[in-house]
């Protein structure tokens, strides 16, 4: 899964190879905004069939929360 | 374009317009808004129109619902197919809803001098359309969406949408 979440990650970040950290937050990434990780979350709940609530979406700090709330989905699916 | 309207488009003084609308409708237009003065144009009551916003109907009916805010800059042009906008609505600033659009099949005629086509436009309730955006004749933007600033919408947009773009995308769905 995490694969596949961090190439998911890049590819919406435009980030190069290797360069998703569970540290990255909106501040240190110059693409996030709050529409992109809306599109983010999009891309992510069709990859892996779930579905995070809009209290989830809204508490999504960094990448390593972000992934941490993915596992968790997946995992129950 | 008819005479009268042409008239009124030039002669009756803004104040007289917001004055109008106001008794008319109920709704408030800036004093430096441009919005012609006729049949076709139909507000709801509680509307706000932005200064320096221009709202055009000669042949088509434009009509804009209760409690929409409509900001300032904005075009709003309607034409035999007509534009209809929801209650509840946003309009951000400079934003162009365009109901439309110039055949443009004939290579020896100038694209100005041919036949204009009209399909209407149609956005729904409680839609929030950010600022610069453009919305082209044919589009269906349906209740709740949001169109993300400086979009381009000439499709449909779903309900609940979140779209952007130039072709605006749906990049989420409200829940």
């Amino acid at each position: 899964m995490d694969a596949k979440f961090d190439d998911l990650v890049a590819e919406i970040f435009e980030l190069e190879e290797g360069a998703v950290k569970d540290d990255l937050t909106p501040e240190t990434v110059d693409l996030w905004d709050s529409l992109l990780q809306l599109r983010l979350v999009t891309t992510l709940e069709e990859e892996f069939g779930i579905r995070l609530s809009m209290e989830e979406i809204e508490s999504i700090q960094s990448i390593g929360g972000l992934r941490e709330i993915v596992r968790r989905h997946a995992g129950s699916a | 374009m008819k005479l009268g309207v042409l008239l009124r488009r030039f002669l009756v003084p803004s104040p007289v317009v917001t004055i109008v609308y106001l008794i008319r409708f109920r709704c408030k237009v800036s004093l430096r808004a441009e919005v012609d003065l006729c049949r076709e144009i139909r507000l709801g009551r509680g509307t706000e129109i932005g200064p320096f916003a221009k709202l055009k109907a000669t042949v088509g009916e434009l009509r804009v619902g209760s409690h929409v805010s409509i900001g300032s800059g904005c075009f709003i042009a309607a034409d035999r197919g007509g534009v209809e906008i929801g209650d509840h609505c946003m309009i951000g600033p400079n934003s162009c809803i365009v109901g439309n659009n110039y055949r443009y099949d004939r290579l020896d005629v100038p694209t100005c001098l041919q036949e204009k086509t009209s399909k209407g436009i149609r956005i729904g309730d409680n839609v929030w359309i950010g600022a610069g955006a453009v919305v082209m004749d044919g589009a269906r933007i349906e209740s709740g969406a949001i169109v993300a600033p400086n979009s381009v919408v000439a499709g449909k947009v779903p309900k609940d949408a979140i779209v952007q773009g130039n072709p605006a995308r749906v990049v989420f769905t409200r829940r």
